[in-house]
């Protein structure tokens, strides 16, 4: 919010695109030169460069390069997340589907988190079921997976900048630790969380995940064809028990995907219901 | 199905759905053959999550009667997923994608504020457009509390100048989350709130995220001549976030008192990153007391403190240093020595010239290039020097040669230029090339470029010809 976004002109952009293909085999359209400048506008100002080139030659000449390319790529490639994100799906968790199972008699829950990315919806599951005392009354596992390894390490590591705090109460801030400018999540709240590298639109994770109560796939289907956004769902109803639970993004929906899950208002948002 | 469309100033805008199939697309190539005044034909893409394959077909044959026509085919609103689909079926150069938001309705506009990219920018958006309807959605928005929304509500309604809700932005000050609370402190000095300046001191101290720097932003703003001396007293703050916040507003109040304080403070202050960031700041005063600080930096056990100084002078350097920093572009560190070579540019000096020629042979390559770029920007640099270069084994080197020799001598740089778009195997040069080919436009330069096309294996120098002249 307070950095002035630096500009990439077309030499720069070209440049730093093929830099960033070559080392992750992501592509950046001509249309996300907003997001380049976005992201890493603060990077380069801390580095004392006013321009993109300067950059450049940076990630190619310094001694550190193979450190600042990382850099780079986990910058530009990690799609960006925040705690809390899509808090209603969340709160119905806590104040519904959680106290619903435990009611029911359920004495272990599984709630997974696919995609996760760099944890923040995992650990923010976390945060709310320990603040929700949910933990002491059932065995509650969160388990976490995303296809990118590199993000599942950085999950692992629980580790966050500013960006990751957008729109977050004051006193969420109490489950981390400050380190300069980084957060980190605090261990209590580390452990509920496993996490696993793993595709969700293949059959194998089926087996590898097992049965599940709830799961989280949000603002990811809209990447996919409708094949593989059939074949994901797929697995997702295989995975279900009964009851089972499925949160979308808000902008997502299973209209002829599939009609296996019934739509539930909760409120503030839609929670999917596997059909008994 | 049929394409909804319309004609205004030779500009063809269609709206395309996700059903639409080929011939709804044929029917726009139809459309374009009937009005010869269409000059730009703009798709606008918005409501498709999905394309038909076959649609992506007729878009390739609609395109190819635009090149015939010499028309241009902007893609509007593509998202993610359909640009993937253009990238890997390499259809992705034969377009232009643009982004274009008054496609949408206000409420789906609004929704974007949840995508941490495109927030600002629709923000920016709406503050341009700023109406009535505008306004009350923005309001309708904060009353209903979702602070992801009511933060870029607030910021747009800030950048909009709008000085009739200042009550609704005293009294987000008080918001629970620290990105609403921050965003009504910067708005609130956006606006003129003097009247809030006092209490807005009170976050300079705060612990939440944003909060402490959108203070210190907002406090120069609404700054009279007593702002500096309180702002100084943060400088002696045992917290050093606290310390490095009191020296950015005092940086943005940037007058002679403010620098004296950070002036003071750099003589005081032991913590390397606190005095990086004296550095960087005290470089964006006028005041000729900065240069000569920054200079003494130069000579400091910190090296990142010293990189720091020697940024800070390339921006500043008016000549008055030119001796020192010419002798530190030899420095034992070599960003130390970029920085200073880029103070240079603009001197007009031969002896500093002769003095950069003379340095290049020993100094690192990015040294190397900073040189060169400077070369480019100080009159009297021969071209003989520069020519030279576009020799070099080194890829950057030959492109930033070209580059200078394009600033200080043009012809040269477009014979160089010509030659090395058929013979460089670098594809950063080439594409430097065409970028100068492009600039200077020889006669037959279409020509020129065209011939080689069939040849050229890179795909950024095909989508940049392609997109220039055509295939």
């Amino acid at each position: 919010m307070l950095i002035n976004s630096i500009k990439i002109n077309d030499q720069e952009f070209v440049e730093l695109k093929d830099i960033i293909y070559q080392n992750s085999g992501i592509m950046f359209a001509e249309n996300k030169k907003y997001l380049l400048e976005n992201r890493l506008s603060k990077r380069l100002s801390d580095l004392n460069f006013t321009t993109f080139k300067d950059y450049i030659y940076y990630l190619k000449y310094d001694i550190k390069k193979r450190q600042e390319l990382d850099t780079l790529i986990n910058l530009v490639t990690i799609n960006e997340t925040y705690f809390l994100r899509e808090r209603g799906q969340l709160d119905y968790l806590i104040s519904h589907i959680v106290p619903e199972l435990i009611k029911a008699g359920k004495r272990s829950i599984k709630i997974w988190s696919a995609p996760c990315s760099t944890g923040e919806e995992p650990y923010s599951i976390s945060i709310l079921l320990k603040n929700a005392g949910l933990f002491d009354k059932a065995n509650i596992e969160i388990i976490a997976t995303d296809i990118n390894s590199e993000v599942v390490a950085l999950a692992k590591k629980g580790e966050y900048r500013q960006a990751s705090f957008r729109g977050v109460p004051a006193d969420f801030m109490k489950n981390f630790d400050v380190q300069g400018q980084s957060y980190f999540i605090k261990e209590e709240l580390k452990r509920h969380v496993r996490f696993n590298t793993g595709n969700i639109t293949t059959p194998s994770i089926v087996s590898m995940i097992g049965k599940v109560d709830v799961i989280f796939c949000r603002n990811v289907l809209i990447y996919f064809d409708m094949d593989g956004k059939q074949r994901t769902i797929k697995n997702f109803h295989n995975m279900l028990t009964d009851p089972g639970y499925l949160c979308l993004g808000h902008s997502e929906t299973l209209n002829k995907i599939s009609d296996e899950f019934v739509m539930k208002n909760a409120g503030t948002c839609i929670i999917y219901l596997k059909k008994q | 199905m049929g394409v909804k469309y319309e004609i205004k100033n030779g500009v063809l805008t269609a709206h395309i759905n996700p059903e639409h199939d080929l011939e709804d697309i044929q029917e726009v190539a139809k459309i374009v053959e009937n009005h010869g005044e269409v000059i730009l034909i703009r798709v606008d893409m918005h409501r498709c999550s999905y394309i038909q394959s076959r649609f992506l077909a007729g878009l390739v044959s609609v395109k190819k009667l635009a090149m015939v026509r010499k028309i241009t085919i902007e893609l509007l609103n593509v998202n993610d997923h359909i640009t993937q689909v253009l990238q890997s079926t390499n259809l992705q150069k034969l377009f232009v994608l643009k982004d274009d938001y008054s496609s949408y309705p206000l409420e789906a506009l609004c929704e974007k504020f949840y995508d941490t990219e495109k927030a600002a920018i629709v923000s920016e958006y709406l503050s341009a457009n700023y109406d009535d309807d505008i306004k009350n959605k923005l309001i309708e928005i904060i009353h209903a509390g979702n602070p992801l929304l009511v933060e870029y509500a607030l910021l747009t309604m800030g950048r909009a100048q709008d000085y009739d809700n200042i009550e609704i932005y005293r009294k987000e000050l008080e918001a629970n989350e620290a990105s609403v609370k921050a965003a009504a402190i910067l708005v609130l000095g956006w606006v003129g709130d003097t009247q809030s300046k006092e209490r807005l001191y009170s976050y300079l101290t705060s612990k939440e995220i944003n909060v402490p720097e959108a203070a210190a932003a907002s406090i120069a703003l609404l700054s009279d001549d007593t702002d500096s001396e309180k702002l100084a007293k943060y400088l002696r703050d045992e917290d050093a976030r606290i310390r490095v916040v009191a020296i950015y507003a005092l940086s943005l109040i940037n007058d002679t008192k403010a620098f004296e304080y950070l002036a003071e403070a750099i003589k005081e202050e032991k913590e390397e990153q606190v005095r990086i960031q004296l550095a960087k700041k005290i470089a964006l005063f006028k005041d000729e007391r900065a240069g000569r600080i920054l200079l003494e930096l130069l000579d400091d056990g910190s090296i990142p403190l010293r990189e720091a100084a020697a940024s800070g002078l390339a921006r500043k350097n008016n000549g008055e240093f030119t001796d020192i920093l010419v002798d530190k572009v030899a420095d034992n560190d070599n960003w130390v020595g970029f920085f200073a070579a880029k103070s240079l540019a603009g001197i007009e000096d031969e002896r500093v010239i002769k003095k950069l020629e003379g340095f290049y042979d020993s100094v690192e390559q990015n040294v190397k290039l900073a040189i060169i770029e400077v070369l480019g920007k100080c009159k009297g640099v021969d071209a003989a020097f520069l020519l030279s270069k576009i020799e070099d084994e080194n890829e950057d080197i030959r492109k930033e040669a070209l580059n200078s020799l394009s600033l200080m001598h043009a012809p040269v740089a477009l014979t160089a230029a010509m030659k090395l778009y058929n013979t460089d195997n670098s594809w950063l040069v080439r594409y430097k090339a065409v970028n100068i080919i492009l600039e200077q436009k020889p006669l037959g330069y279409d020509t020129l470029l065209r011939a080689r096309l069939k040849d050229e294996t890179n795909k950024y120098i095909l989508e940049h010809i392609i997109g220039e002249i055509g295939e």
